[in-house]
């Protein structure tokens, strides 16, 4: 798949180094802030949430992360990089599911605008969830 | 005139596909009203409709070749 913002089932520790690596090169960087979200077993009904398979528009989740990243530079200007990937597939409770990478010159900006990429890309990201249940039966979450 | 239609999240299960093509619709509103009568389930859904990777919100009219989607609220996380 080739999209930067996806990526195929879990967001695994490797994928997190290696883009935190990356954000690491700037030494002008005072400040690293993520987000890790992750897949809850949550309980529904007597039933437990065993994993979520979501889905995605790739063309238009690509469009709307760039949008988002823009506006986060104009209005934070001393964020110097923002990484995100978002899980696509199967990712059992307990993996993670959105990584969302923001650095800054200072700390300040960084948790600001990583709290307001984060609700941006709950908002408008064209992703879904169908929640898998123990006993096999499914709900989609909207 | 050819459009290609996509489906996501919970309208796949209304459907009961992912993509279609349909010939002769000419706007957004055509189209609900096809869709609302061969699919009677996805009228008791909320839904946004992009053509062309953009989200319209008002009627709009279509071009040959366009990609509609119907969107159902995101839930990204």
């Amino acid at each position: 798949m080739e999209n930067i913002f996806l990526c195929q089932g879990a967001i695994g520790n490797e994928l997190v180094n290696a883009i935190t690596s990356i954000h690491s090169e700037n030494k002008t960087t005072g400040g690293h802030a993520f987000f890790l979200g992750a897949v809850r077993n949550d309980v529904v009904n007597d039933k437990k949430v065993v994993e979520i398979n979501y889905s995605a528009y790739p063309e238009m989740v690509e469009n709307e992360m760039k949008s988002i990243i823009s506006e986060i530079y104009e209005k934070y200007k001393d964020v110097q990089k923002i990484s995100i990937k978002h899980s696509v597939g199967v990712v059992k409770a307990g993996e993670n599911s959105l990584f969302v990478l923001v650095s800054a010159g200072h700390r300040v900006e960084a948790f600001k605008a990583l709290e307001e990429s984060v609700n941006l890309i709950k908002a408008r990201i064209p992703i879904w969830k169908k929640e898998l249940l123990d006993d096999g039966s499914y709900f989609w979450t909207e | 005139m050819k459009i290609k239609i996509l489906f996501f999240g919970i309208l796949t299960d209304a459907v009961e596909t992912d993509a279609m093509e349909m010939e002769n619709i000419y706007s957004i509103w055509e189209l609900k009203q096809k869709l609302f009568a061969q699919f009677p389930k996805l009228a008791t859904h909320n839904f946004q409709i992009s053509v062309n990777k953009k989200i319209e919100k008002g009627d709009f009219l279509f071009q040959h070749k366009d990609e509609i989607a119907l969107l159902p609220p995101f839930a990204g996380g």
